[in-house]
């Protein structure tokens, strides 16, 4: 998908292709390499064009806590444009492009057009949406349910931008990065991974993810896609 | 890295585990089984399900037994919820090392002691010598 073309998920076409064209550079990194550190300066808006990243904030005794998964489309961070240094490292758990809107430009152009300070408005509710459902499963959320949980939503986001299909799509997380999401040990989420496989819900294989009963995947996990809005094509920004 | 393998049995049976896990060092592999232990006693306490009998069979890529975790000794730990020291993990993997030798010193023995017979059957069968 082109980059006018992710952007349509919280802009109008006029106003994606004005972003688009406010790009200064498109960097690329390999799977592993680390985008931003925890506390750097962030001097631009970085929207991710291919792969996955995900944001996570480093804890003592050498544990980590993801804070976001980032598909294309996704703004990397766009809390940072507010904040101005990051608060979180971001890593590519795939190899990544990004395309980044220097900050001064997004200045410009958002004193120019007020739409365009609604899209990042826009983002930064969709994250905040996601942060929130993450957040009940954190609190309420069986192990099992959590996992479903996750894949369902990763499933529904890779679908978003055409990366899914016939109940497929790529899921380059680990075993360890998927605890890492869910604050679970390794160990524990290969058992549950075990026992959806087992329930004849899913299949995880290569770095992909197979769907095998929708119906009663979406049942375990209670998943309820609203709050994806926009990244899934409900409640399109204009 | 090293693979381990994480089986889980219980009185329904055992659940082996056939992708394994990745783990730096068996240190890793034993201290992320103790906290898987201990989020599946909670998990388990919430549904109100009855774990105490479970317990896990930690098996590295060769398919060699190192040791096993009951829910019950993780549970016993209660609130220091803390895994033993290492100690105790190499006093396990000592005493196997030990079972193991044992064994084997059992086997050589038979197998000494077969040959042995096996020596007598042959020299009985070929009659006194003339």
């Amino acid at each position: 998908m082109e980059l006018s073309q992710l952007l349509r998920r919280f802009a109008s076409i006029e106003q994606a292709d004005r972003l688009a064209g406010m790009v200064s550079e498109i960097k690329s990194w390999p799977k592993g390499d680390c985008l931003v550190h925890e506390g750097d300066r962030v001097p631009a808006v970085s929207v991710l064009v291919d792969g996955v990243a995900q944001a996570y904030r480093g804890l003592t005794g050498g544990m980590q806590q993801t804070l976001a998964l980032f598909v294309p489309g996704d703004v990397l961070d766009a809390k940072a444009y507010v904040f101005d240094r990051s608060s979180v490292s971001i890593c590519a758990a795939t190899s990544v492009r990004v395309a980044q809107i220097a900050r001064p430009r997004l200045d410009d152009l958002m004193d120019a057009s007020p739409m365009v300070a609604r899209w990042l408005l826009a983002v930064m509710a969709s994250d905040s949406a996601v942060l929130e459902e993450w957040a009940i499963g954190m609190g309420r959320r069986s192990a099992y349910q959590k996992l479903a949980h996750l894949l369902c939503e990763i499933s529904a986001r890779m679908g978003g931008v055409d990366l899914a299909n016939d109940e497929t799509c790529a899921f380059p997380l680990t075993q360890a990065d998927i605890a890492d999401v869910l604050g679970l040990s390794v160990v524990h989420i290969n058992r549950m991974l075990q026992q959806l496989r087992g329930d004849g819900l899913i299949m995880l294989r290569q770095g992909r993810l197979r769907i095998l009963d929708r119906r009663r995947l979406i049942a375990a996990a209670d998943f309820d896609p609203t709050y994806l809005g926009a990244r899934v094509g409900v409640g399109r920004a204009s | 890295m090293n693979r381990f393998f994480f089986h889980l049995c219980g009185p329904a049976g055992v659940s082996t585990d056939d992708e394994g896990v990745a783990f730096e060092t068996l240190e890793d592999a034993y201290l992320d089984l103790w906290q898987a232990a201990v989020e599946m006693s909670v998990d388990a306490l919430r549904q109100h399900r009855d774990v105490s009998r479970d317990r896990f069979e930690l098996w590295d890529e060769h398919g060699r037994f190192l040791l096993d975790l009951p829910f019950s000794e993780v549970m016993r730990a209660g609130v220091a919820n803390t895994p033993p020291p290492m100690g105790v993990l190499r006093d396990q993997l000592n005493a196997s090392v030990l079972r193991a030798r044992a064994l084997n010193a059992d086997l050589a023995r038979g197998l000494e002691t077969a040959q042995r017979a096996l020596t007598t059957a042959r020299a009985a069968l070929k009659g006194p010598s003339s």
